[in-house]
């Protein structure tokens, strides 16, 4: 049978599935509506089930049957989760330990247990996937957020496993995303070998922010956080609260108590939160609020970015409370990978140049595709391999290795320490680069290997609170002090090893080309060949 | 990766002898997990499922990249070369006894073995290729395990060198050595056919005069033994040379092996050709168009011999019957004339009286019809003188008894007709 991968993005409010296309790009699946996002939700009313957007459209009439937000309880006990029970959510109980819903259907109550529940979604987009695709699917990668556990991705594997779904691999969404920016994935290439990114995730209901760091195209995550009062939503619910105000002043109506009243507000808003990313004004309409009441108005983009400030501030104050737990400064941050639909936000991506006024921002990817695109790459990758191969390969003791601690260098001709190896290297490492000779008719040349350390930061001063009046003018910049990340340099500090490689051929200062290879196994042991390469002549040293 | 630096010379203090100096290790390492995405990562698992170093894993993984690119290029499609469904148990091999490995089954062509071409090894071998190529998205990196491929690369390096395939074709094992056992009662052609056929790729002089059948001819027969007696074959026994065994690599130890193999080679090399020599012999025992060639010069020899006899006999024999037949015949011929003498007078004298019979009918037939006078006209005497001067006329002119015959036919049709006088006329006219 001809193998078809495809990768899985099961957000909890937006599954979306990618593709390797013929010509080598990887497509996000579109439905027959040419809509690329499948709303993780499932509906049941009278005698018919939904999911996707057919649930979501009937969501706001019929909120009780409305499943919406599964994907967070995922392998939860019953008691872990906390049961929002009100007018528009679903009644939850538990099934066998395990939360369950109750809705009603087919005249009847029906208790659909969590992993039930995800069977249904993924199969839901098993089938749009194999719609599209007018094949059968014989693998799919699918992503978790990195602070799953192990027992949530096998309650995920046995649920896609129910679901039709032949899963290849789970894999972590920074990672996906990583992989879909191909962030340090062609090192051959003139891309720089060794480069930490830091990756924002906004999705609906969590803001996710990942330091990444590549060697040698093998990445490994430095540092981790994430903040569910941060997603999306929080954003929509500042919305909510202004047009509620708004809708009083106007009708004299409280809807603050209105569960109903405000998730229909909430419907609209969202709409609009994301129309204030392409324009300067959204218009925002809700019918028959509360006693037939309707809600019509322009919302202007500064007005929303005001009201949410204080969420803009909370963002940057993760991002630099995890720089901090990294041990990392602003610039030693290579690149930025912006994931999730919310990161869209202009003013979410001018905040950022607070801290990173510099840093290249990757947008040559659609943010809230970038995991299902990722997780295809991965899928394509392995799709010729034996099922017992990518579980070996995933065992710990392949996936666990020891990473250097500090930077491993050389000492060129100016006493300049050149790192070679940098820290957060996993090993084995092996690196091979070429260099020259100081001085004309220099017929020996001295490699001295080092350890370093990183210097000193400027002194960096302390930044005057300011209130943000949530324009991002340009000038407003210029106010701000002059202060641009540097990129964090080394010096040597520990010896290591000196190799000499003589009778080398008289040639002009610089002209010799010399190359090295720097080895470095597991337990540190370090391998050290020089070739001068016209005339052949070599020495290779290894530590005891 | 080009890293602009350049290195000085060793400090004042190094010491010329030196090459190198260890000071210290590096900061313990910490342990973290890695991502296991990406072809880097999978490389790296690569590695270490396989327990490779970095070069070892480039060597392996460039090596299956060039016979990935020059299969494809040698892309050739159809033939269904190397198809055959593979043994599990070879899949598993250990690519270090490829020596051993069955190198026609490894690339699935244990049907045709030494009769596979230079084309059908190169499309097997690529179908095998793709198939079992340790990395099939070509650079991403495959962590199966690639022994099987490693015996592939073998099989195909030994069928593709002339030399090499040679010495693996020579002790192939799947292909039998035996000698027909002689008492087998089974025909003759179907016993022998094969083994004449399969020995024959070992000839240095192609084509090769196969058995043949009932039907061939003596001379094709005989041409067949002679080849056979004369075979020249190329059979060598360089494959089971024993490998002088590490760790001696001391010249005498590799003389010894040298020697050793040689002497092995020729001594297996003389067995050879005495099995062939022992095949012929009982093929030529046992060919029944032998013995029949056999019977058939016999028989030729005696039927010359008497055949000459009897020539010698029938020589006399015609002699005498010659000589009586000839005697016969002139006796005949004289007979015969007399014969012929007499038979002429007697048809001379019958000629004449028929010609006189004749004569005399028209005498009579002028008489009865008014002497052929106009009807009306009567006969006097001088008319009737006339008439029969002209009938005598008419009778001398008519020579011979056919011409009386038609005068008389004539002129009995003019009596008939009634016009009898002109008819008369008319034939006076013509004859006299
Ligand atoms: N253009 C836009 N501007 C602003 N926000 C947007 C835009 N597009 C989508 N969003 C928001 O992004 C969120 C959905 O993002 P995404 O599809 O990445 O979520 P998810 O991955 O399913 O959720 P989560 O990451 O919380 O599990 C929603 O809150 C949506 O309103
Ligand atoms: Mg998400």
């Amino acid at each position: 049978m001809e193998t078809v991968v495809i990768g899985i993005n099961f957000g909890s409010t937006n599954s979306s599935i990618a593709v390797l296309a013929p010509n080598g790009h990887f497509n996000v699946i579109a439905n027959a509506d040419g809509e690329r996002m499948i709303p993780s939700a499932v509906g049941f009313q009278g005698d018919e089930e939904f999911c996707g957007t057919q649930a979501l459209q009937q969501a706001v009439r019929n909120p009780k049957n409305t499943l919406e937000g599964f994907r967070k309880l995922i392998g939860k006990k019953f008691e872990e989760v906390k049961v929002p029970s009100d007018a528009t959510h679903p009644d939850m109980v538990s099934k066998d330990g395990l939360p369950a819903y109750k809705v009603s259907f087919k005249d009847q109550e029906h208790i659909f247990t969590v992993p039930e529940v995800v069977t249904k979604q993924l199969k839901h987009i098993l089938e749009e996937a194999e719609t599209y695709l007018g094949s059968k699917v014989t693998g799919a990668v699918l992503a978790v957020p990195t602070y799953f556990t192990e027992h949530q991705r096998e309650v995920l594997t046995s649920s896609a496993t129910a679901a039709g779904i032949n899963v290849l691999q789970i894999i972590q969404e920074p990672v996906a995303a990583a992989l879909a920016y191909n962030f340090g994935q062609n090192p051959t290439k003139g891309d720089a070998q060794d480069k930490t990114a830091l990756i924002l995730d906004m999705g609906a209901s969590s803001f996710d922010v990942t330091v990444l760091s590549v060697r040698s195209g093998i990445y490994t995550i430095l540092e981790t956080a994430h903040d569910e009062s941060l997603g999306g939503s929080s954003f929509d619910d500042e919305l909510v609260k202004f047009i509620a105000a708004e809708f009083k002043k106007k009708t004299k109506l409280d809807v603050t108590g209105n569960k109903k009243a405000l998730l229909k507000i909430k419907t609209s808003a969202e709409i609009t939160k994301k129309n204030l990313s392409r324009t300067p004004g959204a218009p925002c309409s809700v019918e028959s609020v509360a006693e037939g009441m309707d809600f019509h108005a322009t919302i202007n983009r500064l007005r929303f970015e005001l009201m949410s400030n204080k969420l803009f501030a909370k963002c940057n104050e993760l991002i630099e409370h995890i720089l901090e737990k990294a041990d990392l400064t602003a610039g030693a941050i290579d690149e930025i990978l912006l994931v999730g639909g919310a990161t869209r936000m202009p003013k979410f991506q001018s905040k950022l140049r607070d801290i990173f006024p510099e840093t290249p921002m990757r947008l040559d990817q659609e943010s809230d595709e970038a995991i299902a695109v990722g997780c295809a790459a991965q899928a394509s990758l392995i799709a010729g391999f034996e099922k017992e191969d990518i579980v070996a390969s995933t065992k710990e003791n392949i996936t666990v290795t020891p990473h250097t601690v500090k930077p491993i260098g050389v000492v060129g001709s100016k006493g300049e320490f050149i790192t070679i190896v940098p820290n957060h290297t996993p090993l084995p490492v092996k690196r091979v680069f070429e260099f020259g000779q100081a001085e004309q008719g220099q017929q020996e040349v001295y490699f001295a290997l080092y350890e370093g350390e990183q210097d000193a930061l400027p002194e960096k001063k302390e930044k005057v609170e300011k209130i943000d009046i949530g324009s991002d003018d340009e000038d407003e910049d210029e106010d701000e002090e002059d202060y641009i990340p540097v990129k964090p340099t080394f010096h040597q500090t520990t010896l290591l090893a000196e190799v000499v490689l003589k009778d080398l051929p008289v040639a002009k200062a610089g002209e010799l080309k010399i190359e090295a290879t720097l080895q470095v196994d597991i337990t540190g042991k370090t391998t050290i060949t020089l070739r001068e390469k016209k005339s052949g002549k070599q020495v290779r040293a290894e530590s005891a | 990766m080009v890293l602009d630096f350049l290195l000085p010379s060793p400090p004042k203090s190094w010491s010329a002898d030196k090459t190198s100096a260890f000071h210290a290790g590096i900061t313990a390492p910490t342990k973290a997990s890695i991502q296991p995405v990406g072809r880097h990562f999978l490389a790296h698992a690569r590695r270490y499922i396989h327990s490779r170093t970095f070069s070892e894993d480039e060597k392996v993984i460039s090596e299956a990249e060039a016979a990935a690119k020059a299969a494809l290029k040698d892309d050739d499609e159809g033939g269904s070369e190397g198809d055959e469904p593979e043994d599990p148990a070879m899949l598993k091999r250990d690519p270090k006894d490829w020596k051993d490995q069955d190198q026609y089954a490894v690339l699935g062509l244990s049907k045709l073995r030494y009769r596979a071409t230079e084309d059908q090894i190169r499309r097997a071998h690529r179908k095998k290729v793709l198939r079992h190529h340790p990395d099939k998205k070509a650079a991403s990196g495959g962590l199966h395990d690639d022994g099987f491929f490693k015996c592939i690369q073998k099989a195909f390096e030994t069928l593709m060198d002339p030399v090499k395939r040679r010495q693996w074709d020579s002790v192939d094992p799947a292909v039998s050595d035996d000698v027909p056992n002689p008492k087998s009662k089974s025909d003759f052609y179907k016993l022998y056919t094969p083994v004449f056929a399969r020995e024959s790729r070992f000839s240095n002089t192609q084509p090769v005069p196969q058995l043949g059948n009932a039907q061939s001819s003596q001379e094709e027969v005989e041409g067949f033994y002679d080849f056979w007696y004369k075979f020249d074959s190329w059979r060598t026994f360089e494959w089971m040379d024993k490998e002088d065994g590490e760790g001696h690599d001391s010249r005498d130890d590799k003389r010894y092996f040298e020697k050793k193999n040689k002497a092995e080679r020729a001594k297996l090399k003389k067995e050879d050709n005495t099995r062939v020599r022992e095949i012929v012999d009982q093929a030529l025992s046992l060919d029944p168009r032998i013995k029949i060639f056999k019977e058939q010069a016999n028989k030729q020899r005696n039927a010359k011999r008497l055949e000459k006899e009897a020539a010698e006999k029938r020589a006399i024999e015609e002699a005498a019957a010659a000589k009586i037949a000839e005697e016969a015949a002139a006796k005949a011929a004289e007979e015969a004339e007399k014969t012929a003498r007499e038979d002429g007078k007697k048809n001379k004298e019958l000629l004449k009286r028929a010609v006189r019979k004749e004569k005399k009918n028209l005498k009579a037939l002028i008489k009865d019809n008014n002497y052929f006078l106009p009807a009306g006209e009567t006969a006097g005497p001088v008319e009737v003188e006339k008439q029969l001067e002209l009938l005598d006329a008419l009778l001398d002119g008519a020579k011979g008894l056919d011409q009386l015959e038609a005068v008389r036919k004539t002129l009995e049709d003019g009596v008939k007709n009634g016009n009898i006088a002109e008819v008369f006329k008319a034939e006076v006219a013509k004859r006299s």
